[in-house]
């Protein structure tokens, strides 16, 4: 994790660095020297562009997820998923010249598994038992893109918040399941790094295409509080994790 | 030129989706597009490569709508050859010879036609692939093991036997049938074996040929002693022997190097007693249907599997019956399949919304 964190926060310098010294026009909005007709040349053919309106951010993501299982866990043998997913935020009230705040919807699924045992003195293999967790978010996301859009730094912070819902079950293969239903509520930091500077060309090309403003590639850091609630609900949360993953704003 | 690029993927896309067609389904998808002249055209191919299973039985090609050649019996007479460009009934090869390459099939049930409407030609494997005149030295393969694939021509005659005739092309039909009477290589069961509900095996093939499924012998009285040993002992099995069809309990429809028995299917033991033993032992079929011999023994027990639920539901003080009340209580009931719906749900309304702005941009 410090590893981790430590190449992310490199990165982030050195992209930084780089867009200072090679976008002086960020600033500039939507008139840059490509947008600028040039008679006589091919440049004239090309409309100047005109970025569409920001209302969506999808992001698909896969990160490490181990729930607290206690004891119990060992049976996963240090499992750590991972926990695949997608998000869906829609762009409700922007700040201007600071963010935007949304509301969204994620799904993630995981599942955890390990060697199965027999009650009784065997060397054979017994098969395998485990526990995958379908989960569902509702949140609430305060997309700080401020800095991307007004200072030439690619860097979009977002804090959430929401409410979890998981479905589990589980089970040894080739015996009976379990399954339940188990909620709670759901926190997460993440920093994103817009990719736009790599080929602005690129990305308005994307965005006159396909509407897809901006492409980044994110990093966040969350925990989860599920099932703690209710002694009938199995606590799936994990008090710190991560995920990783592309995002798309449109 | 972008066009022209697609091609290559087209082309190799149509070789897959051929390559990926049964040989049985190509080989019918030939007879129905070869036609037998104006007189007949099969139907009904057999499926292929013919088995050990085949040997002992006739083979039945339909042929429908004969045509009369005005003659007092019509016949059906049958060539065999190793290449279908031999073109058989075509004159010269026919005939006998030092340089002959086709070779007369005697139809011991009778090739003459009986019913014009639809007639059945029943010949053996060994009359297809076995000694024939001209071709003393080919072997029965339902003797001999063999894997081989030949050209078979049909041609309606007025006569029997008439091999003088020059039989203009689009008056016979050439099919291929492949034949395959070797037993494949014995499997290896990795051992011992124990589960609850079901019992997982894994093994090991040298067979290099395709595995059509396995199936599964059990003997309730063997590894009497409740053996947990590699090698397991039984009166009823025996390593390399042919397969009892009285121990057969089970097959497994796959294709890999595992799978599992429901203990339920293992005939002798009592349901839902833990402790029980007995000896178990798989064979594979090949894709003719043909069965190797038995692999070697080894033992399974019906014993208790826990997992992490047992465990943690002991962890927290309850049975597994209390803690799956307590838990399942807080349960929706709803299947995992409605929660990938609707994960499916969520990426097709992002996609879907990601369309509309794409075809709103480019109307623009």
């Amino acid at each position: 994790m410090k590893v981790l964190t430590a190449a992310l926060t490199v990165a982030s310098v050195l992209a930084m660095a780089s867009v200072v010294e090679a976008q002086p026009q960020r600033s500039e909005g939507v008139h840059t020297r490509f947008d600028t007709p040039a008679f006589g040349t091919e440049w004239s053919r090309i409309p100047q562009y005109h970025p569409s309106s920001e209302n969506f951010t999808l992001e698909l993501r896969a990160g490490t997820y181990q729930p607290d299982f206690g004891a119990a866990g060992s049976a996963f043998r240090g499992d750590l998923g991972p926990m695949v997913g997608a998000e869906l935020d829609v762009h409700v009230v922007r700040i201007p010249y600071f963010g935007v705040l949304a509301f969204g919807a994620a799904f993630g699924w995981a599942e955890w598994s390990g060697p199965a045992t027999a009650a009784s003195s065997t060397s054979a293999n017994v098969g395998n038992t485990g526990l995958s967790l379908v989960n569902f978010t509702l949140l609430a996301a305060l997309r700080i893109d401020g800095l991307a859009h007004y200072a030439n730094v690619p860097l979009v912070f977002t804090p959430k918040i929401g409410l979890d819902g998981g479905y589990w079950q589980t089970g040894v293969s080739g015996g009976s399941t379990v399954d339940g239903f188990t909620a709670g509520v759901h926190w997460g930091l993440q920093v994103a790094l817009e990719l736009d500077f790599l080929d602005p060309r690129a990305a308005h090309r994307l965005d006159n295409a396909w509407g897809i403003n901006h492409s980044c590639i994110f990093f966040e850091v969350y925990g989860a509080q599920i099932g703690p609630f209710s002694s009938h609900m199995l606590n799936l949360g994990t008090p710190i994790t991560w995920a990783a993953g592309l995002g798309f704003t449109f | 030129m972008l066009r022209r690029a697609r091609r290559p993927a087209a082309l190799f896309a149509i070789a897959v989706a051929l390559c990926a067609v049964p040989s049985s389904a190509l080989a019918a998808l030939m007879a129905s597009v070869l036609a037998f002249g104006t007189h007949a055209t099969p139907v009904n191919f057999m499926t292929q490569p013919l088995g050990l299973n085949d040997c002992g039985n006739a083979v039945h090609i339909q042929f429908t709508g004969i045509t009369s050649m005005g003659t007092t019996a019509q016949v059906i007479d049958v060539w065999r050859a190793a290449a279908a460009t031999t073109m058989c009934p075509t004159g010269a090869l026919a005939r006998t010879g030092t340089a002959q390459v086709c070779f007369p099939i005697n139809v011991s049930a009778g090739n003459t036609v009986t019913n014009l409407t639809q007639f059945n030609l029943g010949v053996t494997p060994s009359e297809l692939f076995g000694p024939v005149p001209g071709n003393l030295a080919a072997v029965d393969p339902c003797t001999t093991p063999v894997t081989t694939t030949q050209y078979f021509f049909f041609a309606q005659t007025g006569n029997a036997g008439d091999t003088s005739t020059m039989w203009p092309a689009g008056t016979y039909l050439v099919m291929p049938i492949a034949v395959d009477t070797q037993r494949p290589t014995a499997p290896v069961l990795n051992g011992p074996a124990a589960g609850d509900t079901s019992v997982a095996l894994s093994w090991t093939t040298g067979e290099t040929g395709t595995i059509g499924s396995e199936r599964v012998y059990f003997d309730p009285a063997g590894c009497s002693g409740g053996g947990d040993g590699g090698t397991g002992s039984s009166s009823v099995l025996m390593a390399g022997a042919p397969p009892p069809t009285s121990a057969l309990v089970h097959t497994v429809p796959s294709l890999g190097t595992s799978g599992s028995v429901p203990t339920s299917a293992l005939t002798g033991w009592a349901s839902g007693t833990y402790g029980q033993s007995g000896a178990i032992a798989i064979t594979v079929l090949d894709s003719a249907g043909n069965e190797s011999m038995l692999s070697n023994v080894i033992c399974v027990q019906h014993v208790r599997v826990t997992g992490f639920w047992e465990q943690y539901c002991a962890e927290h003080g309850m049975t597994t019956a209390q803690c799956t009340s307590n838990y399942h209580g807080c349960s929706v009931g709803v299947p995992s399949r409605r929660l990938d719906l609707g994960a499916l749900g969520l990426l097709g309304a992002a996609l879907g919304l990601l369309v509309a702005r794409g075809t709103r941009r480019r109307a623009r």
